[in-house]
């Protein structure tokens, strides 16, 4: 009995140890770029290279914000072409989910399939079209130009998710309302889209997280400030010590402030994760 | 006749106008760039130097099926996918057993939470952050493995040397995307019912056993989600991009990269060739997918 016990216990410290490991290697990452990003520009560049700071300082942030007119430039443009896009995609995933749920009319099922099967080319393999296209309809290097390819790509994702919600509501809501004298459109617009709330939520966060981190699409077609994302800004941030410009901590310290709208929407939405995967991923 | 059909159309109209949007989108930015992708594909077409465009039948396809650098690229690829899946897809796998030893304690949030986060990280910055890490001279993984962990480790220089630079690159991906494995597969650990398990015990049927014949069969559906979302690693551009531009001496010169490069960089931007390697790039993903569905299809039943 005892030993059993003993057994158990001793199974369950093997597994928190190793995700203990697990969670430091996750981890690393953000507390090096922390560690640097709060002590001073000499601590980084002196030998022995420590990895805890030995003092600490918010001038690096301080130069990012502050110093670096371009840095808030390119934030706010990734922020404007980010939520415009997923504001898009709510929209138009939530009428197209509905139909391809719903509505019947004819060429419905070919039409989602053909949709959702380009999903999962990466769509590299378009960008010289993509890119010409773009130039021809004076699109290239402005916030427009990255606005509508992002809805269009992430578009595809918000409806495979949003069709699956739709589903998950039982008809007779629907067919209720129907007989109580309500038309079509105001079935929708009255009844559903207030229950699909949490498929908005899914589609949300499954479609800001690659957008606010996209990069080649946006690398190719801006090429100045006006339109450049925060993703592409980053590379005007690469230290480079052998010319005195920006350093490892100024660097670190942006990419740190890069990674605040990812992590405010992981930490407010943590458990729709898990639930978005199992809803988009697995039952299509 | 045709007077049904239409009939049956118009009575769907409304269905027609809630995926007007939808259509207008993807018709323009997903479905006409890759039917204008096939077109360019059979073209002479140098976008610095339009006067010399036009159409050249299967030239590109000819030059491409010739080229050394396809079957280069190809192999930096694979090698990059070798390392990266399965070493991504085993821990991640591992991560998901462990945690599912500790589902119902409250440290188990905390941990999925944790594990998940690099996956939600945009990429560009965490590849760039990589980058300084592996810096040979101030950065933080020399440091660690030879002043810390005293590992005798030759190869300092880890996006400059030749035999480490693409190891370097899938260690970050490997980084990067084991979580999301994690949860595919907590996600099926769950849909699993205890109920086998207790059969099993029953049996006779030791960890081992019960891993390998239950828990595993019924996870091939996570394995063909896997397997379908990941083929899209093929076509792996931004990493290298970032980290390493395909040096040194081309030794992460993925194909993705070179194909984006012909279109995008080298003399007068050859889309139409680039298109070339685009669209055989697309056909093997198409040939690997259904493959792989047929594999895991048999293999299940």
């Amino acid at each position: 009995m005892n030993l059993d016990r003993f057994k158990k216990n001793l199974t369950m410290s093997v597994v928190h140890t190793f995700l203990i490991i697990g969670v430091i290697i996750s981890m690393f990452l953000f507390f090096w770029l922390v560690c640097i990003s709060i002590r001073p520009v000499k601590q980084t560049y002196s030998v022995p290279i420590t990895i805890l700071p030995r003092s600490l300082t918010t001038a690096n942030f301080k130069e990012v914000l502050f110093e670096l007119p371009l840095i808030t430039k390119y934030y706010e443009n990734g922020l404007i072409i980010t939520f415009t896009a997923v504001g898009s995609i709510l929209f138009i995933s939530a009428l197209a989910g509905y139909a391809f749920a719903r509505l019947r009319f004819p060429g419905r099922d070919i039409i989602f399939w053909a949709i959702i099967a380009t999903i999962f080319f990466p769509y590299t393999i378009s960008l010289p079209a993509l890119y010409q296209l773009l130039y021809s309809l004076h699109l290239t290097d402005t916030l427009l130009g990255l606005i509508l390819p992002y809805t269009a790509l992430w578009l595809r994702l918000g409806t495979l998710i949003m069709r699956q919600v739709f589903l998950s509501i039982p008809r007779d809501i629907e067919d209720a309302a129907i007989i109580d004298g309500c038309s079509r459109i105001g079935v929708f617009w009255r009844i559903l889209l207030p229950l699909v709330s949490s498929g908005w939520v899914v589609v949300g966060i499954f479609t800001f997280v690659p957008i606010w981190g996209e990069f080649i699409l946006a690398y190719t077609i801006t090429s100045t400030p006006k339109s450049m994302p925060i993703s592409i800004g980053m590379k005007m941030l690469e230290p480079n010590p052998a010319f005195g410009e920006w350093t490892f901590p100024v660097a670190t310290s942006a990419s740190l402030l890069i990674f605040i709208p990812s992590l405010v929407i992981f930490v407010m939405f943590q458990k729709w994760f898990t639930r978005g995967i199992t809803a988009g991923a697995l039952k299509f | 006749m045709i007077t049904e059909k239409l009939e049956e159309i118009w009575k769907g109209r409304i269905g027609y106008l809630f995926i007007a949007p939808l259509l207008a989108y993807i018709g323009i930015f997903v479905f006409f760039p890759v039917g204008y992708t096939l077109m360019l594909s059979f073209m002479r077409y140098e976008f610095l130097r339009p006067s010399r465009n036009a159409f050249v039948g299967f030239a590109n396809y000819i030059e491409w099926a010739c080229d050394p650098e396809v079957w280069h690229s190809f192999k930096i690829t694979f090698y990059f996918l070798a390392m990266y899946i399965p070493s991504h897809v085993i821990y991640g796998l591992v991560l998901a057993l462990l945690l599912f030893k500790v589902t119902k304690r409250k440290m188990s949030t905390l941990y999925r939470c944790l594990l998940y986060i690099p996956v939600v990280l945009p990429l560009p910055i965490v590849a760039y952050a990589w980058k300084w890490m592996y810096d040979p001279s101030w950065g933080v993984i020399n440091h660690l493995l030879i002043d810390i962990l005293h590992i005798p480790w030759k190869y300092t220089g880890w996006l400059t040397d030749s035999r480490v630079a693409l190891p370097a690159i899938a260690l970050m991906s490997f980084w990067q995307y084991s979580g999301w494995i994690m949860i595919l597969f907590l996600v099926g650990l769950n849909n699993i019912p205890s109920s086998l398990y207790e059969a099993a015990k029953i049996d006779g049927a030791n960890a081992w056993q019960s891993f390998t014949r239950i828990t595993l069969p019924l996870l091939k559906p996570i394995f063909f989600v896997i397997l379908i979302m990941r083929l899209a690693v093929l076509g792996i551009t931004v990493q290298p991009l970032i980290m390493t531009e395909g040096g040194p001496e081309k030794a992460t010169m993925t194909y993705g990269l070179y194909a984006y490069f012909l279109a995008f960089r080298w003399g007068n931007w050859r889309m139409g060739y680039a298109s070339a390697w685009y669209m055989m790039l697309a056909i093997l993903a198409t040939v690997l997918g259904i493959i792989g569905w047929r594999f895991l299809k048999t293999e299940a039943a």
